[in-house]
């Protein structure tokens, strides 16, 4: 019930220590806060707010700028926040600095740049989680004090982080990431690093470390990791080492990314390799034998084929014996001709290998995007991953179909070895007699798709106990399925028709519901 | 006589007396207790009710205030034991829950009146429930729409506006 014009502001009139009563029901600092730009009392309000609070610890602090406070977030606003929150917050403290807009850097912009500015972390810090979030303008600057300890962290999270490099002045730098995690953070379990820049050097010694995630540091040349309680590790996109332009004599000079991890614990590995094109990184994992899981693998195929010298997906898989579980990424990226040409690139065929399968993969998630694929190259694909895989009990398959249109890169439909003298002619049998549980999801009904159910009911030597088509694509919901169908009034089956003729279906019963197909025995 | 309850009147503060029954005033009012305690030595033996003044209060605002402490405090009307309004906070599936509602569904002036009554007679779940009622006003609403909900004038300078704005300007 709003009041009426002209009355009299009768909460405003309220005691300070009443309106704190009736404030607490709100239960959100931030409202409360906000309140400060009612009116002058309501700031006189809000600061007597603040300062009951007094010295009291706080449990979590998450502070997160919106974008339209950049300008006033100075250099000293933000250090001044990282000093509070060191002595006060005992268990969670999150910063998250405002999104820097392409606009804000231009002349224009309120923020004057003289050098590069530095968040500074104190000496000390009591909480057991701290996630900063700084955006690219603000360098961090790592506690130099040889007392500098953070006794209580478990969990560390860093994202888009720029570090000082070598042209900087040393004095500003601190001490190095490496240092910091090895030396002041005697109970971190967890450290998830995002977008660093400018770190070309991160090597960790840690008792406690647990998992460690690293994604999208592209300036990195060395990692090196001796956490012997490591179990789950993630590298995503960080070997930007530029050795890609085998034209280009300057970049092959350029040092090879070195990775090398050692845990005697690794349950859990996930790495992705973002620039197909270059050389794998230079990879030293110990142990690998312990690996039961793989969260993300991608790998770049060209039906049964693809290339040794970049791959990392079947390099990593063939070396973790282990394995139960997959998650893959398919791709096929297809690569110009000049690339080829060159040395070090090494086309392997998959099917032909003599490498042992691997056999201990029980269940396999694969993502692919239609659209990257040849006509035949989506089925060959699947199929030499399948030939490798002989113990599989659980696969899914989601067929992206994204259009190449608004896919982050136009994708060139012709690739340098996927032309007509590589077809897919191969139709040897796949045994996969283990292969229980099917679903197929983004299912469209096209001929690929039929193919792809062809073979692995063909391949199944009826252990298959159910098969789920899952039609969730853009381009064929509900209405799709009905409009195929619909549309096959020329004579040719329909696609219900089509999959009860696939041989060995009898063995169960099709149900067609409006978006999702089963088949079950 | 033993069977006919006691009853006082309280006497609002532009004179007006209601009668309300000693038992259930005493189980909701702290201050009003007290009161009686205070009383009771001179009127132990005598047949003579008791009047008590409480001067903060208008005869608008008490009578919704007893409305409420009869609906809440009165063993007779309330399903169980007197005292079981520990167990039924505002907003729990009570059957009072939607006279709560109602109850709290006014305008500012008659809200706010409540909360100092509450607060002087010191009836704790009344106070809870209206001050819960102020706060769900100021939830969820721009700085703009609490301004004009509760009548707040802006008397920030444009200056001292931006200045504001900035100071606290992680919480927007």
């Amino acid at each position: 019930m709003a009041a009426s014009a002209g009355d009299v502001d009768r909460i405003s009139a309220l005691p300070d220590d009443l309106l704190h009563l009736i404030l607490g029901f709100v239960r959100d600092a931030k409202s409360v806060v906000r309140t400060a730009t009612l009116s002058r009392r309501w700031r006189r309000f809000v600061d007597w707010v603040l300062a009951q609070r007094g010295d009291a610890d706080l449990e979590s602090l998450s502070i997160s700028f919106s974008r339209s406070s950049l300008v006033y977030t100075s250099q000293e606003k933000v250090n001044g926040l990282l000093r509070y929150a060191m002595q006060r917050v005992v268990k969670s403290f999150r910063l998250a600095l405002p999104v820097l807009r392409v606009r804000a850097t231009s002349s224009s912009s309120p923020l004057r740049v003289d050098g590069p500015l530095a968040v500074v972390l104190p000496d000390h810090g009591r909480m057991t989680s701290i996630s900063l979030s700084l955006k690219a303008r603000y360098r961090i600057q790592l506690p130099v004090s040889a007392s500098a300890m953070y006794e209580a962290l478990t969990e560390l999270k860093l994202t888009n982080v720029s570090f000082f490099g070598d042209e900087d002045d040393c004095s500003a730098a601190g001490r190095t990431l490496g240092d910091f995690v090895s030396s002041c953070c005697p109970r971190l379990r967890k450290l998830d690093l995002l977008l660093l820049k400018g770190l070309a050097q991160l090597a960790i010694r840690s008792e406690t470390l647990e998992t460690f995630k690293l994604r999208s540091a592209e300036d990195l040349r060395v990692l090196d990791v001796a956490a012997p309680n490591l179990g789950v590790l993630e590298l995503h996109d960080c070997f930007g080492d530029g050795s890609d332009d085998v034209d280009n004599d300057e970049h092959v000079t350029v040092a090879r990314t070195r990775i090398i991890v050692s845990s005697s614990r690794l349950q859990e590995i996930g790495i992705r390799h973002l620039y197909w094109w270059c050389r794998r990184p230079d990879l030293e994992i110990q142990d690998l034998t312990s690996v039961c899981r793989i969260s993300s693998l991608r790998v770049n195929m060209h039906g049964q084929y693809y290339d040794r010298a970049t791959d990392v997906g079947f390099w990593l898989l063939e070396k973790c014996p282990s394995v139960e579980h997959l998650d893959v990424e398919l791709e096929h990226q297809p690569s110009p001709s000049s690339v080829i040409e060159g040395h070090h690139h090494v086309i392997a065929d998959l099917t032909l290998e003599d490498a042992a399968p691997f056999a201990s993969v029980r269940s396999m998630d694969i993502t692919m995007s239609a659209h990257q694929f040849q006509d035949c190259q989506l089925v060959s694909s699947i199929f030499a991953l399948l030939l490798k895989c002989p113990r599989l009990r659980s696969l899914s398959i989601r067929i992206v179909d994204e259009d190449a249109a608004t896919s982050w890169m136009p994708m060139p439909r012709k690739c340098f070895f996927c032309d007509d003298q590589y077809a897919w002619t191969d139709h040897r049998a796949i045994s996969l007699e283990s292969l229980e549980d099917v679903r197929l999801i983004g299912f469209g009904g096209a001929d690929e798709d039929m193919d792809l159910v062809r073979l692995l009911f063909s391949s199944s030597k009826n252990s298959i106990k159910s098969m789920t088509l899952e039609e969730i694509t853009k381009t064929s919901g509900t209405v799709s399925l009905k409009r195929m169908t619909a549309e096959d009034d020329d004579g040719t089956e329909t696609i219900d028709q089509k999959l009860m003729n696939i041989p060995a279906v009898d063995r169960g019963r099709w149900h067609f519901g409006d978006a999702i197909y089963t088949w079950t025995c | 006589m033993a069977s006919e309850k006691k009853v006082v009147f309280l006497r609002s503060s532009d004179g007006e007396a209601f009668e309300v029954s000693e038992e259930v005033i005493s189980a909701a009012s702290v201050t009003i207790k007290g009161m009686i305690d205070e009383e009771s030595p001179s009127r132990a033996d005598t047949a003579a009710t008791t009047t008590l003044a409480i001067p903060n209060v208008t005869a608008a605002t008490l009578s919704r205030v007893l409305h409420y402490v009869n609906k809440h405090f009165d063993a007779a009307a309330v399903v169980g034991r007197p005292d079981d309004y520990i167990f039924c906070a505002p907003g729990d599936e009570h059957p009072l829950a939607r006279f709560d509602d109602d109850f709290v569904d006014v305008d500012n002036d008659t809200l706010i009146d409540l909360v100092h009554a509450a607060e002087y007679l010191h009836i704790k779940k009344l106070f809870d429930l209206t001050c819960k009622a102020v706060a769900d006003k100021l939830k969820g609403r721009t700085i703009d729409q609490i301004r004009e909900t509760f009548g707040i004038v802006n008397d920030y300078t444009v200056e001292e506006e931006v200045e504001v704005y900035r100071e606290n300007s992680w919480a927007f």
